[in-house]
């Protein structure tokens, strides 16, 4: 057996040396920018260290640590800022943006994490509560601060960040609330505790929370970590991401739906609450994999799609549909998922199997200034990019500011779509493929692998398998390939690594790979 | 603009001399340390040295086993070489090493066997050096640790250019003349040759010693040997692939590393990447038995050719040579010193064979103790001495000089940029700190574009050597003042005293004047003796030449007579005591530095700041308000109490804008009055207090009028209050309720609504004035209901707060 692993790690090796085509691909796709152009509109002259206590914002006029956007109905765009402000930007869409107005509008906000413009007047979800920011007398400047909700748990611990608000197509009002980290000394003193699960945490935090039109806030999902990012789909339903950590085996997205539970179990100390519409539970199992944990916990709701750490992040924020209907390029009616750490933004096509979200995910543009924390559309289709990465670190020069990305026309060659099929995937490709790579089935490579589901921070990826490819069919407008492959398992993660497909041009994919989060097989072919 | 001319011009002729030296000494084994220090001295002493260097450094006694001190240097680890290096790269270097890598140090091992039979023992090698598992550190990613996917594949050559020239890598490795400093910084030798304004040889004539140029330790051809992947994890963890620790670890975070090997790669053909990572789709697809023999020849080879003697790994049989101490040396050179054709060829110049033959002999006839450490004869084999200079040896190059930079290209002379010098170390820093710092967990000059490398396989020992060879005999444990258990009045005239110069230029606890950058010095017990801490700041110079920093005690006596009756030894033993001293409040000029950014003064319009507050005050829902006439409160939003008052400044916001941690917003006045919490009450028609539960009211927000002042709205069950708070006159503030209830006709019947203003009251007078313990005094309106309730310690002043009243007006004057 020992023999036998070294022989095949030595033929390896001397298939390396003979296979010149290894050496022959050089990553073209480095050059995202030739079709995603980012322009900076504002970023701090230097970046913090991100982590110090005694953080520093640069010598800037204004500290534009982005935490909220929203555009305004006469093309300025207002823009929630972390110590607590919010600012009304002018020729935001100048290219250069060399004449960009700044005008504050609000202040005395404490860490503002969202901006909405709803019915006439900006939203904001601050740590304490829902406010609405009304300027009575037309001047720009905020004059009333009025509490729309309030009453989550609040110990002072600085985790406990408060997210939105979001909007879903029923006019509810969403927000999600962070978990406290490591509470201590009179923090816990504002805290519940469930005994029988040994957890401690404030009211609803980790909970996904709904103010209904009628101005009832009312406790909908729970499980969450650290969901700093909230959005819906062109249909109107609510998503939030999820961050690595105990509890979250890798970043995550989830369809936020009323009695849903998606993994932590600290936000279960709420769950005996009045209005809770989640029962109460007497144990969580820790330590199995997750298709496994699923059966055995039956509150738990697996998430529409995972992101492999690294691969595809390592710290999710803001959702962001592309409303645009196409001015933003190939991908209409698709999430943009912000991201933190790698200052980049990734890409989700959802599709419903069953009744219940499930998709995959790709890199989409990497690169930004600092750590990408709120995601808004310009109604040019552009997307604007809010930045601010204190408290974490990030890559980029930065350590805040605003940048526009821009689709410069051309079209990119990607993925568009990877759609379940009973058999396999249908890949669905921004241009038409060249038939000869396309119909090899050795230009795929598919494994699936799951994660564990316990108390340790994230989770490697586990029981991997190859996941062979035995048909590729390339449609005949080039546009779709169908893979029949095997063996597919339900809620495992289906890698896809597709490096060796050209387009008729010889163009590679400029994103190659694909996740797709298998939470069930379609019966009917689709 | 003549002097800078100058010396440019010099810099331009040491470089071509520089290019000039590099071609003769294309042959010969390049040992940086030997190159620089001994390529021309001719005592007997030196040679010495030199032989027994080039001994270690080209690993001669992995064959010829001497002693500790003596021990080999080694070669990288060839398990599964070819997994990060490329195999016709591998076959060429087999070849002929020197070829393939100018001024290398591994010996031409393939020319023992004929002409012949080398392409083939090459491809056995090549094989053979397949096996086994791939060395790669293991990345984690993290929140705090950004990890892009294929990073090795994201570097930006151009950031990889500026990394490579200002981490430190050019202390060693050739300076590539493309790359363009932002600022040329002389250092203050230069400086002083410049004013003279004279010509190098002018200089020379004069007997100024001009610093020798170094000779930068060549690299192979990267893009020929690496791929961009695994040159990438090779900088990450060198000492994975290379264990001897000539090549340290420069701290980079993965992205660096990426740059640097993608400047690395910049000419390489870009259609090549190498060896990709997609491994397992070409796993099974070739087999032969020939493979199978070709392995066996290859360890076979491997063994015969004494591979193992050097590379620990891949394990193979070791084979033994004439040891050291039997070694002929005498006469006509020999065997390796002869580039016989027996033994492995080294290609040594005939200074080299000399200085080998004199190190040995020297050895012979007097082997060094084992168990003394050779301090100085590590810091050759380290090369430390590419950076650090010590005992007037050493120190960065003359050429490299430029490229030390601050971070912000401040200038506070050399010792802001260059590594520090390495004299008395042992006696500055503790053992202790000196293992961490080599471990790469000390680093005190965030200031620095260089870095300290890590050499965490020596840091046990150097440490101990440096302790042993600097912490003189005669040093006592004792320290020179008393430091145990501080008094006050030391800690708070160490904290004056900080104020007299050191925070001019150090940090404390990361906060520093604005524009200053320096060491930190918080905590500086952890690091250095107190004796040498005494002896440093009597006479800063004595310890550390050309240093900027200044005596503050002139000939023995403190600048500062006032403070502690000019007692210099206590004095510094208060600065001593102050630092090491945790939870000390900082000293008043960075307070008021930080105050400047970040303490809000109300001027014209009152300030809101949302913040969290201290639990006895406005607690995690607090509304605070700071007037221009100095008269501030709190409003707890979530208990809907009035919670604090204070007089002079307002606030500190930076804890709330900017402080990762959310601390509590402390007010910064004087005279603050706390108020008890739950403040609200309802009085039955049976004459009963109730308290008011929290289902029972609710906040709606505040809305500013036309001067900013914010009118809180509030409910308590079916009542609406709007309830405002502003300044009176200079005296107080006078806070308005007004009430309405929304149920039109529920007032008849509804309880009556009471709050509590304070719970020290002592007494109301005549004229409706409530005096209490604290001072307060509160204005009632007249013909209000109020009594006072005495509970325990606590003595509550409740006022009737009417509904459908338009305005009910209490004034608080303190």
């Amino acid at each position: 057996m020992v023999m036998k692993l070294v022989f095949s790690r030595l033929l390896y090796t001397l298939a390396v040396l003979s296979g010149s085509d290894l050496f022959g691909q050089m990553a073209s796709r480095l050059n995202e920018s030739d079709y995603y152009r980012l322009v900076t509109i504002a970023t701090s002259q230097v970046a913090g260290d991100s982590r110090s206590k005694n953080w520093k914002p640069a010598p800037d006029a204004l500290t534009l640590e982005v935490s909220g956007m929203a555009l305004l109905d006469d093309s300025r765009l207002a823009v929630a800022i972390r110590k607590g402000e919010v600012w009304l930007l002018s020729n935001v869409y100048d290219d250069p943006p060399t004449n960009v107005g700044y005008h504050r509008f609000a202040c005395a906000l404490h860490e503002p994490l969202g901006l909405l413009l709803h019915e006439g007047s900006l939203l904001t979800v601050q740590r304490t509560e829902m406010t609405r920011l009304i300027d009575h007398d037309d001047d720009d400047v905020c004059d009333e601060y009025r509490t729309m909700a309030t009453g989550w748990g609040v110990t002072g611990n600085y985790h406990e960040y408060a997210f939105g608000p979001k909007v879903d197509r029923k006019g509810n009002l969403w927000l999600t609330l962070n978990l406290g980290l490591g509470l201590k000394g009179d923090q816990k003193d504002y805290a519940l505790t469930n005994k029988a699960l040994g957890v401690t945490q404030a009211l609803w935090r980790g909970w996904g929370m709904m103010l209904t039109p009628q101005g009832v806030l009312k406790p909908m999902c729970a499980g969450m970590r650290s969901p700093s990012g909230l959005g819906t789909n062109l249909e109107g339903d609510m998503f939030y991401s999820d961050q690595q950590g105990n509890w979250v085996p890798t970043t995550s997205l989830h369809h936020m739906r009323e009695g849903a539970f998606f993994h932590h179990p600290e936000s279960l100390a709420s769950v005996d609450q009045p209005g809770s519409p989640i029962a109460p539970v007497a144990e969580v199992p820790d330590g199995l994999p997750f298709p496994q944990a699923l059966e055995q916990f039956p509150i738990l709701k697996p998430p529409a799609v995972w992101l492999p750490y690294k691969k595809v992040g390592q710290s999710a924020t803001d959702i962001l549909v592309d409303a645009s209907g196409g001015k933003f390029g190939p991908f209409a009616g698709q999430l943009f998922i912000g991201e933190f750490t790698q200052s980049s933004i990734n890409r989700v096509y959802l599709e419903k199997i069953d009744g219940e979200y499930q998709g995959a995910c790709f890199a989409f543009r990497e690169g930004c200034a600092s750590a990408v924390l709120r995601l808004a559309q310009g109604s040019d289709g552009t997307i604007f990019v809010g930045l601010s990465n204190r408290g974490w670190s990030s890559l980029g020069a930065a350590s805040y500011g605003l940048q526009r990305l821009v689709w410069t026309g051309k079209m990119p060659m990607e993925i568009q779509e990877m759609r379940a099929q009973p058999d396999g995937f249908e890949l669905v490709f921004t241009k038409p493929v060249d038939l000869k790579s396309a119909g090899d089935t050795n230009s795929y490579q598919l494994t699936s692998h799951t994660y564990r589901y316990h108390a340790q921070y994230g989770s490697d990826e586990i029981l991997e398998q190859p996941v062979p490819v035995s048909i590729a069919v390339v449609s005949p407008d080039g546009l779709r390939v169908r893979l029949v492959a095997g063996p597919l398992r339900e809620h495992f993660v289906h890698s896809l690594s597709a490096t060796g497909i050209r387009s008729t041009t010889g163009e590679p994919i400029l994103h190659p790979h694909a996740y797709y989060t298998l939470n069930r097989i379609p019966k009917m072919e689709r | 603009m003549r002097a800078n001319f100058h010396f440019t011009v010099w810099l331009a002729m040491l470089s071509g001399l520089v290019s000039a030296l590099s071609l003769a000494h294309a042959a010969e084994p390049f040992v940086a340390s030997y190159d620089r220090f001994y390529a021309k001295s001719n005592s007997e002493l030196e040679l010495a040295e030199a032989g027994q260097l080039l001994l270690t450094e080209l690993s001669c006694t992995a064959c010829h086993t001497a002693d500790e001190r003596l021990k080999p240097k080694g070669g990288p680890t060839l398990t599964a070489v070819s997994s990060r290096l490329q195999t016709d790269w591998i076959g060429e270097y087999l070849a002929s090493p020197s070829n393939s890598k100018s001024g290398n140090t591994m010996p031409h091992m393939l020319h023992l066997l004929p002409h012949l039979e080398r392409a083939e023992a090459i491809e056995a090698l090549v094989a053979f050096l397949s096996l086994g598992d791939a060395i790669e550190p293991k990345i984690v990613a993290s929140g705090a640790k950004p990890v892009a996917h294929e990073f090795w594949l994201k570097g930006i050559i151009e950031q990889g250019r500026e990394r490579y020239h200002q981490i430190g890598c050019i202390a060693c490795h050739s300076i590539d003349q493309d790359f363009q400093l932002q600022k040329t910084t002389l250092s203050d030798l230069e400086r002083k040759i410049d004013s003279l304004g004279l010509e190098p040889d002018e200089l020379e004539a004069m007997g100024l010693v001009i610093p020798k140029p170094i000779q930068p330790v060549p690299m192979s051809q990267i893009e020929k040997k690496y791929s961009l992947r695994s040159l990438s994890m090779f900088l990450l963890a060198p000492h994975l692939a290379r264990p001897a620790g000539r090549m340290p670890s420069l701290k980079l975070e993965p992205n660096e590393a990426a740059d640097i090997a993608a400047y690395l790669f910049r000419n390489a053909d870009s259609t090549r990447t190498s060896i990709t990572d997609d491994a397992s789709a070409h796993f099974q697809s070739v087999a032969s038995s020939k493979s199978a023999d070709l392995f066996a020849k290859g360890k076979k080879l491997y063994e015969q050719l004494s591979c193992a003697n050097c590379h620990a790994n891949p394990k193979a049989r070791a084979s033994q040579a004439v040891p050291l101490a039997k070694l002929d040396v005498s006469g006509v050179p020999k065997g390796c010193l002869a580039n016989a054709a027996h033994v492995p060829q080294f290609g040594l110049s005939e200074r080299q064979v000399n200085a080998l033959r004199v190190g040995i002999a020297n050895w012979q006839r007097s082997p060094a103790p084992s168990s003394s450490v050779d301090l100085k004869f590590k810091l050759l084999q380290l090369n430390c001495y590419a950076c650090h200079e010590r005992e007037g040896r050493g120190g960065v190059g003359p050429q490299q000089w430029p490229y030390f930079e601050n971070v912000q290209q401040v200038d506070i002379g050399d010792e802001g940029r260059i590594p520090p010098p390495l004299d008395h170390v042992g006696s500055k820093l503790k053992a202790s700190w000196l293992q961490k710092i080599f471990d790469g967990k000390g680093d005190v000059r965030p200031h620095f574009r260089a870095r300290m490398p890590i050499f965490s396989e020596h840091a046990k020992l150097l440490a101990t050597a440096f302790e042993s060879v600097d912490r003189v005999a005669s040093h006592s444990s004792n320290t020179p003042f008393n430091i145990a258990n501080p008094k006050q009045p030391d800690l708070v005239a160490g904290r004056e005293l900080l104020d007299t110069g050191c925070v001019q230029c150090h940090t404390l606890r990361g906060e520093s004047l604005p524009g200053s950058i320096g060491i930190d010095i918080a905590d500086v017990e952890s690091r250095i003796y107190p004796d040498w801490f005494q002896a440093f700041l009597l006479n800063p110079a004595s310890l550390k030449k050309n240093t900027r920093m200044p005596s503050f005690f002139p000939d023995g006596k403190s600048s500062s007579p006032h403070i502690l009756n000019g007692d210099v030894v206590r004095q510094i033993a208060s600065i001593w005591s102050y630092l090491n001293t945790k939870d000390q409040p900082l000293p008043a000029k960075l307070e008021q530095s930080r105050s400047q950014y970040f303490e809000l003064k109300p001027i014209d319009r009152p300030i809101v700041l949302r913040t969290f507050m201290e639990s006895n005050s406005a607690g995690t829902h607090a509304i605070a308000v700071g007037f221009a006439e100095q008269r501030h409160f709190a409003f707890d939003a979530k208990n809907l109490h009035l919670s604090e008052i204070w007089k002079g400044s307002f606030l500190n916001a930076q804890g709330t804008w900017f402080d990762r941690f959310a601390p509590p917003a402390i007010p910064l006045g004087t005279d603050r009055v706390l108020f008890p919490i739950d403040p609200f009450s309802t009085r039955t028609t049976a004459g009963t207090m109730l308290a008011i539960s929290q289902d029972e009211r609710s906040f709606h927000g505040f809305r500013l009028d036309e001067k900013g002042v914010p009118t809180f709205r509030y409910s308590i069950e079916s009542i609406a209050i709007e309830d405002q708070i502003e300044p009176h006159s200079d005296v107080g503030l006078v806070r308005r309720f007004s009430l309405k209830n929304s149920i039109s006709d529920a007032s008849s019947t509804s309880n009556e609504l009471w709050i509590t203003l304070v719970d020290d009251a002592l007494q109301v007078d005549a004229s409706g004035v409530c005096s209490t313990r604290s001072g307060l005094k509160i204005v009632l309106p007249e013909d209000i209901e109020h009594r006072i309730y005495e509970t325990g310690n606590e003595s509550r002043l409740m006022i009737q707060l009417a509904v459908d009243s338009d305005c009910i007006e209490v004034r608080y004057q303190w």
